[in-house]
C-alpha cells in the first residue's frame, strides 16, 4: 500500500526531498501512519458535526464559542479527555480492562487496511476483501464484552450482554445483504465489486429492486453494528449510564470514542463501496486517483450524516423490538431478496 | 396481514419523522437559543432584580430595614446638626447622617418589601440582573458616601455642637430661675439633658 500513498498523495516526493532513502522504514510507517491521522481528523469533525446536526435539528445552535462557529471544540474536548486521570476501578479486571479499548480501535483500524480509498489506493486489496472488512469489524464484539466484564460494573455488562447479542444478531442481515451484491458482482475483492460498477448510475443501489431493499437492510443493520441509535441500547445514557464504558476515562475512553465514530465512517464506506460505486463518479466513470479518494469520502460522508439524522429522528428500540426487527423483518427479506437477485442473475 | 403492517407503519412514521427533522435541520429562523453575555432577552418594565438607592435622597429613616423579612438591609446613622438639615422632595427632611447603608444581595429574595415604605423614593429595584461573583461577599453593596474619617469627624463635631447646645440651654435655664425663683422654687434648675446621639 505504501507505495500507492506516497506516490498519491506526494509524501514520496517529500520524503525523498528530506534525504530519506530508499526502502527505508520511514515509509511503511508512513504509510501505516496515515489512516490513524486521517481517524482522528474525522474523529474530530464528526463530533463537531454530531453536536452541530443535532443543535439544529432540536432548533438550537450547538458549540459557539470556541474558535469562528465553534469549530474547535472537539479539539478542546480531546485535549481535556487526554490530561484526565486514568482511573482503574479496584475491582476490574486489570488486563481485560486494559486490553478492552485497544482491542476494539485495532479492530476499526484494521478495516482501514482493506478500505477502498480509490482505484489504486487500497492498503491491501484481498481478493476477499469485503469478507475481511465484515470479519475484522466484529472483533468489536469481543472488545466491548471484554470492557463490560472487566469493569466488574452491572451497567457495563448489561451494555456488554447487549452488545454482544445486537451486533451478532445484526450480522446476518447485514452479510446477506452484502451477499446479495456479490451475487450480481461476482468478486468478493473490494476493488473488484467497485469496478463491476463502472457505468452505471449511482452504482447498484438502482440495479434491480432486490438490491436496493438490500442496500437499506444493510444500511440499518449497519447502524446496529456499530451502536447508533436508535440501536444504542449497549450505552443507552438513560437506562445504563454509559452501558460498557461506564468505568472508562481518559485516554481509554478516548480510544473507544474513536473507534466509534471510525467504525462509523468505515460501515458508511463499505455502504458505499459495495452499493454505490464506491470511489468511481456517481455517472460511474472512472476517476483520478486523487479524485477517486475524494468521491469516495464525499458518499462515505453523506451516510455517515445520514446516520447522524437517523440518530436524532428516532427514539432507541425496546430489546424485544431490536430482535423482532432483526429476526423477524431484516432477516426473512435479506433472504427474499438473495433468493431473487440470484434468480434474476441466472434467468435474465 | 399485521406483519406487513407494522412494517409499512415502521418505514412510513420514519420517513416522516426524518422529513420533519430534516426541514428544521435547515431552518436557522427556527433557533431559540440566546447567547447569553452577548444577547440577552429584555428585562420586563416591572422587572425586580438588584436595588439601587439613591442615598442623596435616603433620609435614614430605617423603615426599609424594618420591612425587609431577611435582613439584608443595615443601616447605621446618627444625627445631623441643625445647620446641616436638609430638605428632600419638598416635604422629607433629611436629619440623619447615614454613615453605614448596606444591601446584602446574597440574602436578598427580591420580594420587592423594602421599596415601599420609603419615603422619598430613594430605594428602587433596578433591572440589573447579572452580577455574579467569586465571593458572596462581593454581593454587599455599600451605598452610603460618607467615609468613615468623615463619619469620625461629623460625630465629633456632633459631640461638640450637643454640649454647647447643652450649655446654652443650661445658661438659659438658670437665667430663667435666678429671674423667677419664688414662682416654682421646685423646678429643676437643669434642664432635661440632651437626647444622647443615635448610632
Ligand atoms: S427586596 Fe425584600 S428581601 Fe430584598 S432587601 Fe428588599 S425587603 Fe429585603
Ligand atoms: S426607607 Fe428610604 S429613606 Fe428610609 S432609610 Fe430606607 S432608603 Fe432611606
Amino acid at each position: 500500500m505504501h507505495d500507492l500513498v506516497l506516490k498519491t498523495l506526494g509524501i514520496g516526493d517529500l520524503l525523498a526531498w528530506l534525504g530519506v532513502p530508499d526502502g527505508s522504514l520511514v515509509y511503511p510507517v508512513v504509510a501505516s501512519v496515515f489512516p490513524l491521522v486521517f481517524l482522528i481528523i474525522f474523529a474530530l469533525l464528526a463530533v463537531y458535526a454530531e453536536r452541530k446536526v443535532s443543535a439544529l435539528i432540536q432548533n438550537r445552535l450547538g458549540p459557539m464559542e470556541t474558535g469562528p462557529w465553534g469549530l474547535f471544540q472537539t479539539t478542546a474536548d480531546i485535549l481535556k479527555l487526554i490530561q484526565k486521570e486514568d482511573i482503574t476501578p479496584k475491582a476490574a479486571d486489570k488486563i481485560l480492562f486494559f486490553v478492552a479499548p485497544v482491542l476494539v480501535f485495532t479492530g476499526t483500524y484494521a478495516s482501514l487496511a482493506a478500505f477502498p480509498w480509490s482505484s489504486g489506493f487500497v492498503g491491501a486489496d484481498l481478493n476477499v476483501g469485503i469478507f475481511y472488512l465484515l470479519a475484522i469489524s466484529s472483533l468489536v464484539v469481543a472488545g466491548l464484552l471484554m470492557a463490560g466484564w472487566g469493569s466488574n460494573n452491572k451497567w457495563s455488562l448489561y451494555g456488554a450482554v447487549r452488545s454482544t447479542a445486537q451486533i451478532v444478531s445484526y450480522e446476518i442481515p447485514a452479510g446477506l445483504a452484502v451477499l446479495t451484491a456479490i451475487v450480481t458482482t461476482g468478486t468478493l475483492s473490494m476493488n473488484g465489486i467497485i469496478r463491476h460498477q463502472e457505468g452505471m448510475w449511482f452504482g447498484l443501489l438502482f440495479q434491480s429492486p432486490f438490491l436496493f431493499v438490500a442496500f437499506i437492510i444493510y444500511l440499518i443493520a449497519s447502524l446496529a453494528e456499530v451502536n447508533r441509535t436508535p440501536f444504542d441500547l449497549p450505552e443507552a445514557e438513560s437506562e445504563l449510564v454509559g452501558g460498557y464504558h461506564t468505568e472508562y476515562s481518559g485516554m481509554k475512553f478516548a480510544m473507544f470514542f474513536l473507534a466509534e465514530y471510525g467504525n462509523m465512517f468505515i460501515v458508511s464506506g463499505i455502504a458505499v463501496a459495495v452499493f454505490m460505486g464506491g470511489w468511481l463518479t456517481p455517472w460511474g466513470t472512472e476517476p483520478s486517483v486523487l479524485m477517486g479518494v475524494v468521491w469516495m469520502i464525499l458518499k462515505s460522508l453523506f451516510f455517515v450524516f445520514f446516520q447522524m439524522w437517523l440518530r436524532w429522528t428516532l427514539p432507541r428500540f425496546r430489546v424485544d423490538q431490536l430482535m423482532y426487527l432483526c429476526w423477524k423483518v431484516l432477516i426473512p427479506i435479506a433472504f427474499a431478496c438473495l433468493i431473487g437477485q440470484a434468480a434474476v442473475e441466472v434467468y435474465l | 396481514m399485521g406483519y406487513f403492517k407494522d412494517i409499512y407503519r415502521g418505514v412510513s412514521s420514519t420517513l416522516t419523522g426524518m422529513t420533519l427533522t430534516a426541514r428544521e435541520l435547515v431552518r436557522p429562523d427556527h433557533i431559540v437559543t440566546i447567547q447569553y453575555p452577548k444577547e440577552s432577552i429584555p428585562v420586563p418594565e416591572t422587572g425586580r432584580y438588584r436595588l439601587h438607592n439613591n442615598i442623596d435622597e435616603c433620609i435614614g429613616c430605617n423603615q426599609c430595614a424594618n420591612a425587609c423579612p431577611v435582613s439584608c438591609i443595615e443601616i447605621k446613622s446618627f444625627k445631623r446638626m441643625d445647620k446641616d438639615v436638609e430638605t428632600v422632595k419638598e416635604t422629607q427632611k433629611k436629619r440623619l447622617w447615614v454613615e453605614q447603608f448596606d444591601i446584602d444581595m446574597s440574602k436578598c429574595m427580591f420580594c420587592g418589601l423594602c421599596t415601599w415604605p420609603c419615603p422619598t423614593e430613594c430605594l428602587t429595584m433596578t433591572s440589573v440582573y447579572d452580577y455574579s461573583a467569586y465571593d458572596f461577599k462581593e454581593h454587599i453593596f455599600k451605598f452610603s458616601k460618607l467615609t468613615p474619617a468623615e463619619a469620625e469627624q461629623k460625630k465629633a463635631e456632633l459631640e461638640a455642637w450637643t454640649a454647647e447646645q447643652a450649655a446654652l440651654k443650661a445658661a438659659a435655664a438658670a437665667k430663667k430661675a435666678a429671674e423667677a425663683p419664688a414662682v416654682k422654687p421646685e423646678t429643676p434648675a437643669a434642664p432635661p439633658a440632651e437626647k444622647p446621639a443615635e448610632g
